[in-house]
């Protein structure tokens, strides 16, 4: 079980870089209209 | 805000301010129409630097320090806000191009608000049609909140352009003046969501390193393994604590500054608690094996408290969004007289007390004012009983807010602004939004000696280990005590509940305020209804024709006659003819004794056709009426019209038909051969009659009601009829009609009431004692929604009303208030129930920490399924059972 000396600190990491993403998400506006932006995609003419 | 939101010469805004029904294309057509270049005068005053920069921020000086990577495409996916962050994290920030130079213009990102967006393809619409305009660099339009952000380049794109596009498509853009308070708002909001995201994040991955220590009941496992979990555990748990909490421990704090506890205070103290006493046994404690950790339920119980405050600050945004919402419109434009005679466009804000003023027919008026020249009819729905237009000649006054329905008017500016009617009547409805609900008040009061109590515990059980001997145990079981009696459920109790039932009715297409009004609905026991366009159907229908001969097809000829000629009106018996059913026209039968046509009716508008109906009967009937000549409408008497062949025709007052107009063509032909005959009658009504005349020669009268809304039945039967009142500015005999069909005993139905006599019905009955109810559309109903203990505004009410009241109900379906009022009852029993059963677990599970009974762990899962199933038992109110 000495893998688990490495993974768990990977972990930890991971979950810092995951709420550093969940961070720039948040300020930038992806949560604010949901499922306008889940739509954008199915659009034809939008540039993306 | 330099006045109060005072409503300004557009047709929309029209629509807005005119109560309940439809829409204001009629108005619409006429301003148009008649005056094109006061419209396009208006959109060009927001290219005045002053204006539009009230709805937008410079970018240029604040993207300064980002690199410069210029992008010209419009992207919607790039949010300016981001790209003017100078540490973006990407390190690639779209950034306005040449910044290099001074002389360069200057980037503003302005927030524009749009009316008319019915789906998600809207949004893309917008988007593509203003991205495609010059000196457009990026556009990004929210469909959810129906506002938009521009960011545009000063000098190569004018505002005016903006809103010039989006009305050719079929839009309608406002300039969001709400922008820095929603600014704000939108950074509290994104915050908290921030705050939730890294709490139920962070629970997750706790809880995943803490199933080994469950798992590890029944296996083994190492004790390296073991501490190094509880290192990734107090790791992940630091953001929590720091961060997340931050909410809890700040009111807390600020409460305890003041003096007062709160129920945050008892919360904040077993988080402290709960996630020292589990760094404690984690790191510190002599033997660290034996301890219990706690990190999971301390997540937990963060994250679940936190998704309570998120939510609730969600409701309160979205409703006051609709509030803010009224201070955006165009800059408000009216046409003032220069001195050499002739009218110029100009804004409002610059009026003078003195100036004259022009107002045409379909425009609002934006002062106090007293008339000049001129003679029109003025919808003065805000401030009168019903909303009838009051005839208003030289030498009368005329309100701020009031509309010009008919007619040219020539003012002189009394009072403006904060001064006028329409700002006090604005003031008085204001009133203090009071946050919290009764019960969640009582919690608050309740924290203190709960508080008290579990200090007194815990020391006592710490005191007893110690004489016992045994200190470390002692800090053990005061920590445990003091983590069995954190109050999560007691705190989750009332939130839960009140967020799953505000979401049910949501859905259902009733908006709420603040959580305080589910509860004010669930002890309402009085309900006053308004009788128009609230009980009764908006407009008047026709129910009967009176003819020489009574027949059936005379009765459909004549209406046919009368539907051809009122075509050319929208009063609202001329709509009420319009939508009239040829194929069942109703007979001449006993009925009331004529009544004159007066102001009694509502103004209702449509969109006018001059083509008539067609006729489905099969036996034979006269050819329809040509086309009509000469049509003038005479505001509180009637419509004339000439036909092809010369005849003259009058449809209106039975009192009008006597003096043809002196001098006109009319006066040739008209010879009067006497009032209509009576109705072949015996039981009075209030209904109102009008009349059609040919050259002095009475041919018809027809009769109109109101007709009782669809649900209005089935509402006041569930809701029982002896809690029901109808209070109305109409006729008492219009109410008692009413009241009548409806089935409710007559001394409920109020008529004849101005304003501040409902007000006085409403606080008699509050001061028997009665939770009182109040349903209305707004329109001069503003204080006594405001009066009650729980305000539902309902149907087409004004923004305002929307804004102001408890609950604002979407549509027409009056079932819904009935609906409300149970499932308001449901929530509160619910509430109820969960805060039997925290205060139940809290009272057993103490004891048996205290005496050591159960083990910590057994108290940390416990608080989290405790916590769960009072969340459970909220959700069972995200249905609405309706009977």
């Amino acid at each position: 079980m000495d893998i688990l000396f490495l993974l768990i600190p990977l972990s930890v990491c991971l979950v810092f870089f995951i709420l550093a993403g969940l961070y720039w998400a948040i300020q930038s506006g992806q949560f604010e209209d949901v499922q306008h932006e889940g739509e954008r995609i199915l659009y034809d003419d939008a540039p993306n | 805000m330099s006045s109060a939101p005072s409503p300004n010469n557009s047709p929309e805004s029209r629509s807005r301010a005119t109560a309940p029904i439809n829409a204001a294309t009629q108005s619409k057509a006429v301003h148009t129409h008649s005056n094109p270049s006061s419209e396009a005068a208006s959109i060009h005053l927001i290219d005045n630097p002053s204006e539009w920069q009230r709805f937008s921020v410079c970018l240029s000086e604040v993207a300064s320090a980002s690199v410069s990577n210029p992008s010209h495409t419009a992207n919607p996916n790039q949010d300016p806000d981001f790209n003017s962050n100078a540490t973006s994290l990407l390190g690639n920030a779209p950034t306005p191009n040449a910044q290099n130079t001074p002389s360069t213009p200057k980037i503003w990102e302005s927030q524009l608000a749009f009316e008319g967006m019915y789906c998600g393809g809207c949004a893309v619409l917008l988007e593509q049609t203003l991205a495609a305009l010059a000196g457009v660099q990026q556009v990004q339009v929210n469909a959810s909140s129906q506002r938009g952000k521009i960011v545009w380049q000063e000098g190569v794109s004018r505002p005016s352009d903006w809103f010039l596009a989006v009305e050719k498509m079929g839009y309608r853009a406002l300039p969001a003046r709400d922008f820095h308070l929603r600014k704000n708002q939108n950074q509290l909001s994104r915050n908290m969501l921030w705050r939730l995201g890294v709490a139920g994040f962070c629970m997750m991955q706790v809880m995943m390193y803490a199933s080994p220590e469950y798992t590890s009941l029944f296996a083994d496992i190492s004790p390296d393994a073991r501490q190094l979990l509880r290192w990734a555990s107090w790791l992940i748990s630091l953001p929590v604590l720091f961060f997340s909490c931050h909410p809890f421990f700040s009111t807390a704090w600020r409460a305890l500054r003041r003096g007062q506890v709160v129920m945050d205070l008892p919360v904040s103290l077993g988080m402290l608690i709960t996630f020292g006493v589990s760094m404690w046994g984690s790191f510190l404690a002599q033997g660290s094996a034996g301890h219990t950790v706690y990190f999971d339920s301390f997540t937990m119980f963060v994250f679940f408290l936190l998704a309570g405050r998120w939510l609730e600050l969600r409701l309160r945004e979205h409703s006051s969004a609709a509030l803010s919402s009224l201070m955006n419109r165009m800059p408000d434009s009216v046409e003032v007289r220069e001195p050499d005679g002739s009218y110029v466009v100009q804004s409002s804000q610059k009026l003078a007390i003195g100036d004259q003023i022009r107002i045409l027919a379909g425009q609002s008026i934006p002062c106090d004012a007293i008339v000049l020249e001129g003679e029109a009819e003025v919808d003065e729905s805000f401030l009168n009983g019903e909303s009838t237009p009051v005839l208003k000649q030289a030498q009368s006054t005329v309100m701020a807010g009031s509309i010009n329905t008919s007619g040219t008017l020539i003012l002189a500016v009394q009072r403006l602004g904060n001064d006028t009617q329409f700002a006090k009547m604005l003031a008085m409805m204001e009133q203090a939004a009071s946050d919290k609900p009764a019960l969640v008040a009582l919690l608050d009061r309740m924290a203190r000696p709960f508080l008290l109590a579990e200090l007194l515990l815990a020391l006592t059980v710490g005191a007893y280990w110690w004489w016992q001997g045994n200190p470390e145990q002692a800090w053990m079981a005061m920590a445990t005590v003091l983590i069995v009696t954190c109050p999560c459920a007691l705190s989750l109790a009332a939130p839960s509940a009140f967020l799953a039932a505000a979401s049910a009715l949501a859905k259902q297409g009733v908006l709420i305020k603040k959580s305080a009004a589910i509860e004010a609905l669930a002890e309402a026991d009085t309900f006053f209804f308004d009788k128009t366009g609230t009980l009764t159907e908006p407009g008047l229908r026709l129910v009967q024709v009176h003819t020489a001969q009574d027949s059936a097809a005379e009765a459909s000829a004549m209406t046919r006659l009368a539907q051809s000629l009122a075509a050319n009106s929208a009063h609202p018996i001329a709509l009420a003819l319009h939508h009239a059913d040829l194929t069942s026209a109703p007979l001449a039968a006993p009925e009331s004794a004529p009544k004159k046509q007066t102001e009694q009716t509502e103004q209702t508008e449509q969109t006018k056709q001059t083509e008539q109906s067609e006729l489905h009967k099969t036996h034979a009937s006269p050819p329809p009426p040509g086309p009509w000549s000469r049509i003038t409408e005479h505001p509180g008497l009637g419509l004339c019209a000439q036909q092809a062949n010369g005849q003259h025709y009058r449809l209106g007052a039975a009192s009008w038909m006597t003096e043809p107009s002196p001098g006109s063509a009319e006066a040739k032909t008209w010879v009067y051969q006497g009032p209509p005959p009576p109705w072949s009658s015996s039981i009075p009504s209030a209904n109102t009659v009008s009349h059609l005349y040919c050259d002095g020669a009475w041919l018809a009268s027809f009769r109109f009601s109101e007709s009782l809304g669809a649900q209005t039945q089935r509402c006041i039967d569930v809701l029982g009829k002896n809690n029901c009142h109808i209070l109305s500015g109409d006729t008492t005999q219009a109410v008692a009609d009413i009241a009548g069909q409806i089935g409710l005993p007559t001394q409920q139905a109020h008529g004849a009431l101005r304003p501040q006599d409902k007000l006085a019905i409403l606080a008699q009955a509050q001061s028997k004692g009665q939770r009182v109810a109040m349903v209305g559309d707004g329109i001069n109903d503003g204080p006594v929604l405001a009066q009650a203990h729980v305000s539902l505004a309902f149907g087409k009410a004004l923004p305002l009303t929307q804004a102001q009241a408890d609950f604002f109900i979407m549509g027409n379906r009056l079932f819904l208030v009935a609906a409300s009022h149970q499932h308001a009852r449901r929530t509160m029993r619910v509430i109820r129930q969960n805060l039997l059963w925290a205060a139940a677990y809290n009272v057993c599970m103490v004891p048996l920490a205290a005496l050591g009974w159960i083990n910590a762990w057994q108290a940390g899962l416990g608080m989290a399924l405790s916590s769960l199933l009072v969340v459970a038992n909220g959700l069972r109110l995200t249905r609405i059972q309706v009977q």
